[in-house]
């Protein structure tokens, strides 16, 4: 066998192995199945036109995670009308730890105190649409490494090769990504009726 | 959230702030694994924290993980097999 057919197996064997991960990353990128699946195409077409830039082999994913991710920014986030710019202040590397601990440590008692009692059985009472749609609301950046490290298992070395920054930020946007997640769901829980400031008058249903 | 419970017990604000890193596998240096682990094993605002955010973390992956469609599939397959 070639070394251009042994690299072309190797290169089928990973895109099949990822294309599920691909395609859930690209369309909560992209919000439209249509999309999610041109971009993964694209990326998928790019990313063998570069497969010798792929030096260690054992990283393909984050490599690949990358190109999804630097098609989606040039093609992709133009056409959308959803907002793409960052709406928090993002410090890149570590000394952004500091304002991500304060954000955690500035919620309210009501919110803390809500938040802390599993026996509320919260997540029963949330639906996965409604998950689902707190991860979307997400600012890109936060979404994208919330993704690729809750839902894909990078490592945060990983997500950082894959976007391209420091793995302080990556540290920085998980924290900052899910303190937003919590105050969306809590938001959310209000709106349902699920947290009542009376917690004897919660809606049991 | 707690005080300090003895010399040994990194406190809350310490504890926060490893929470995530070792919640995703991330804190690899035994003594802090060790720190946080304590400090969870007798705080249960932490504790209880800790166990929000990994129902969390599960919640999302359910929620999130993708399943390429069959269509999708073919069209990969078809185009893996025309590069050169």
């Amino acid at each position: 066998m070639s070394v251009k057919e042994e690299t072309k197996r190797y290169f089928s064997r990973c895109v099949q192995e990822n294309m599920d991960a691909l395609y859930g990353v690209a369309l909560r990128l992209t919000r439209k199945n249509a999309d999610a699946e041109d971009l993964v195409a694209e990326s998928v077409a790019k990313a063998w036109s570069a497969v010798n830039t792929l030096t260690d082999r054992d990283k393909f994913r984050p490599w690949i995670f990358r190109i999804l991710h630097n098609c989606f920014i040039s093609d992709y986030r133009k056409k959308s009308v959803r907002p793409s710019e960052t709406v928090y202040d993002e410090n890149c590397g570590d000394e952004a730890e500091g304002d991500v601990t304060s954000l955690l440590l500035e919620q309210s008692d009501e919110f803390l105190n809500w938040w802390a009692e599993p026996e509320r059985a919260f997540f029963n009472d949330i639906l996965g649409e409604q998950i689902l749609s707190a991860v979307d609301a997400l600012p890109d950046e936060y979404q994208l490494t919330v993704l690729l490290i809750n839902v894909e298992g990078l490592t945060y070395d990983e997500a950082a090769e894959a976007l391209g920054i420091p793995c302080g930020t990556v540290r920085s946007r998980m924290k900052r990504g899910r303190t937003l997640l919590q105050k969306a769901l809590w938001m959310q829980a209000k709106e349902a009726g699920l947290y009542l400031a009376n917690t004897d008058d919660r809606c049991k249903t | 959230m707690n005080d300090k419970k003895d010399t040994d017990d990194i406190g809350c604000l310490e504890a926060i702030e490893s929470l995530y890193a070792y919640l995703d596998g991330e804190l690899e240096d035994p003594v802090s694994i060790t720190s946080v682990e304590r400090h969870l094993g007798h705080c249960s605002s932490c504790f209880s924290r800790a166990e929000i955010e990994r129902k969390l973390s599960k919640h999302i992956q359910d929620s999130a993980k993708g399943r390429a469609p069959k269509a999708l599939k073919s069209r990969l397959t078809d185009l893996i097999g025309k590069l050169d």
